[in-house]
């Protein structure tokens, strides 16, 4: 029985098509500016006669500094070098020297200055090979990748820091979509493999700001990790300047916390949502549990340390028969269990002493384990209640790079108005690309009608007729829409759909959805 | 800790505002797309989701215990006023959780008791009923707001509804739980 009354990450999961894109660091600095200036993290405020005091220093330094800059222009620069004032160094070669001199010390994070690497000059536009990076990705036919060639970008720059050099390797792009490889080659003694991460990835689009990203390691070996970023802009991208940085080296480690105990209302059993649990990870796929070292559980007043890696599995969607995780783990100090409930990914064990396991979905899509005590009507939440774990920096700083998109957009497209599936909801425009399909509908609500609604259709059905008027009969599926309305009740509707292996837009003259056809060019 | 986290967001430590955007985010974006029946495009999630915080700051001198719940309920309201956006409808209901008027015990035991009735007995329906069940009790959407963002008729939801507790009754009952 539950009593929350909000539903779980679960459940929301198969109430949704797919995950809602957003960038949580637009988010938090959208909410952040917004907040009162006092609550913001703030260092201590001088006072104002400091604040005089540095002022009146700052003119004189400045004015120090013009009269000396004026002195030096008008002696060919002999001031400077008689001070010993040397031309800065390139940026990049700055670095490549804190690199090369730092030396790696796990879990003693030094200070290293951000690392922008210095513009390249633009390559001359040439069509380049598709690299195995984006071919092996997607399993790209030959002929695929012979295709896709127009819509990919060698950019092969690279940022070093702390000796990791992150090379931003190939682009593949339409209109809105950009895959991105970019791969990380590490020097001795630096950990690699897929428990390590950067704690922060930020893609951004010069003078944009609807975009969005999500990133994927598709290959990780003992010195180098590549990753592919699938990033959307709501505006075209090819041809605009995109910047793609990376922070601080290290991995998550789950921090040492003690139980908590929370009361419960009497005489009630009541699962409460709390985070993952970093030692124990469930495996909502064919159930198994894995259960790590020196996990405490306390089932009423018997402190049990569960561990050794303990893996034990039970059918999914069936009684867990077996041996409870914590009885198997250590049998000697866990009451006898006498039944076991599982409804929904929740398992309650209930034991012969009156105490109760529950093992619950988590909010990251582990699990997290309670165990409540009807006895005392409590419950102890084991382990890293947080499911936050910290992030333990081997590697600080930031590797960043920026460059030009400039690659052909290879959709071919339709703009019009034509009215389909419901009346007034309007086709504005179609677009085809390899990678892509994108409808945009428009239409007007009335505000005066209580009922007024953006049309739903659950299913567009988009089939295609060939240059060779052929027409294929498999079609493109696009349900689910994103939708933004304005004040006066206008609004537009997006339905749109990646696809799994890339087409050939060339090779399509035309697109019928709802009976009508509409003539690409 | 949980309870640590609570307890900084509550005094107004805007660092624990930041772990709760990182850490609750996504929860609170699916809560506001499932809400809607869509996935909003980015910027207009991005907005959603920081109306949503931003009254959870607002608020944080009234929470007690986990954010969560909290958190759930004002993700709800801010998807409740986005939808209003795009379907005008009755007056925005009190915001339930975090609104002066608590309500009464024997109202809040009734609410939970259906809750965990429409837990225990929602594998007797169908998965489009439970869909409607969930959002009708645990995503607190009314019947013209299921229907709003469903392109369902009203009538209709209402009689699945009363058919679908009437299923629900009759399984709770065969298995003595009702």
């Amino acid at each position: 029985m539950t009593d929350r009354d909000f539903l779980t990450e679960e459940e929301l999961d198969a109430l949704l098509p797919s995950p809602p894109i957003f960038n949580v660091g637009a988010v938090k600095e959208r909410v952040l500016t917004q907040i009162s200036p006092v609550e913001q993290p703030s260092a201590q405020k001088p006072s104002r006669h400091l604040w005089k005091g540095l002022l009146l220093a700052a003119a004189v330094c400045v004015l120090s500094v013009s009269c000396l800059a004026v002195a030096d222009y008008a002696s060919g620069g002999r001031i400077a070098a008689a001070l010993g004032i040397v031309p800065v160094a390139k940026e990049e070669e700055s670095a490549s020297a804190v690199g090369q001199s730092a030396e790696l010390v796990p879990n003693k994070p030094v200070s290293v200055n951000p690392v922008k690497a210095e513009p390249e000059p633009e390559s001359e536009p040439e069509l380049p090979e598709l690299g195995a990076e984006l071919t092996n990705s997607f399993s790209f036919t030959p002929a695929q990748t012979q295709l896709l060639r127009p819509a990919a970008q060698t950019v092969n720059k690279t940022a070093v820091n702390q000796n990791v050099t992150m090379t931003v390797l190939q682009t593949l792009g339409d209109s809105q979509y950009l895959y991105i490889a970019v791969r990380f080659d590490f020097p001795e003694g630096v950990p690699v493999d897929t428990t390590y991460r950067f704690s922060d990835m930020d893609f951004l689009v010069d003078g944009q700001q609807g975009n969005s990203w999500n990133s994927t390691v598709t290959e990780c070996t003992t010195h180098s990790v590549t990753y592919l970023i699938s990033a959307r802009s709501f505006e075209a991208l090819s041809g605009q300047t995109v910047t793609l940085r990376y922070s601080d080296y290290g991995f998550y480690k789950p921090e040492e916390q003690d139980a908590t105990t929370l009361t419960l209302p009497s005489g009630k059993v009541t699962i409460v949502q709390i985070s993952a649990d970093g030692n124990i990870v469930f495996n909502n796929t064919d159930a198994t549990v894995t259960i790590g070292d020196k996990t405490t559980v306390q089932v009423g007043d018997t402190s049990v340390v569960l561990g050794g890696g303990n893996e034990e599995s039970a059918p999914a969607g069936e009684n867990v028969s077996s041996e409870a995780p914590a009885a198997q783990a250590a049998p000697t100090n866990v009451p006898t269990r006498t039944e076991t409930d599982e409804a929904r990914g929740i398992i309650t064990y209930y034991y012969a002493d009156g105490s109760v396991l529950v093992t619950c979905d988590g909010t990251h899509g582990e699990q997290y384990l309670v165990v409540a005590d009807e006895g005392t009507s409590s419950f102890r939440i084991i382990d890293d209640p947080s499911g936050h774990p910290g992030f333990n920096t081997l590697l600080p700083g930031k590797w960043e790079q920026s460059w030009t998109l400039s690659y052909q957009d290879l959709s071919k497209s339709w703009t019009g108005k034509e009215s389909l599936f419901v009346p007034g909801y309007n086709l504005a425009a179609l677009r085809i690309s390899p990678l892509s399909c994108h409808l945009e509908f428009s239409g007007q609500l009335d505000l005066n009608d209580p009922d007024a609604n953006i049309p739903y259709v659950p299913d567009m059905a988009v089939t295609f007729i060939m240059t060779d008027g052929s027409t294929p009969e498999q079609a493109i599926h696009l349900s689910g829409r994103s939708a933004h309305t304005e004040e006066d009740g206008s609004y537009i509707s997006v339905s749109e759909q990646r696809f799994k292996t890339p087409i050939d837009p060339s090779k399509i003259s035309a697109v019928v959805i709802d009976g009508k056809t509409f003539p690409l060019t | 800790m949980q309870d640590s986290l609570s307890a900084r967001f509550r005094i107004g430590d805007s660092a624990a505002l930041e772990e709760v955007i990182d850490r609750y985010s996504a929860y609170a974006a699916k809560i506001i797309s499932v809400f809607l029946n869509q996935t909003l495009p980015p910027e207009d999630m991005e907005e959603t989701l920081s109306d949503t915080f931003l009254a959870l700051w607002g608020s944080r001198e009234r929470i007690e215990g986990d954010i969560k719940p909290y958190l759930a309920a004002v993700a709800r309201n801010a998807a409740r006023t986005r939808l209003r956006k795009y379907h005008p409808m009755e007056p925005l209901p009190e915001e339930p959780l975090l609104a002066d008027g608590a309500p009464t015990p024997e109202q809040a035991t009734e609410k939970a008791e259906q809750r965990a009735a429409v837990h225990q007995a929602l594998e007797a329906l169908n998965s489009a009923d439970q869909e409607l069940f969930l959002r009708f009790y645990y995503l607190d959407q009314t019947v013209a707001e299921i229907a709003a963002v469903t392109a369902q008729n009203e009538s209709t939801l209402k009689s699945r509804l009363k058919r679908g507790r009437e299923k629900m009754r009759q399984y709770l009952i065969e298995r003595g739980l009702a």
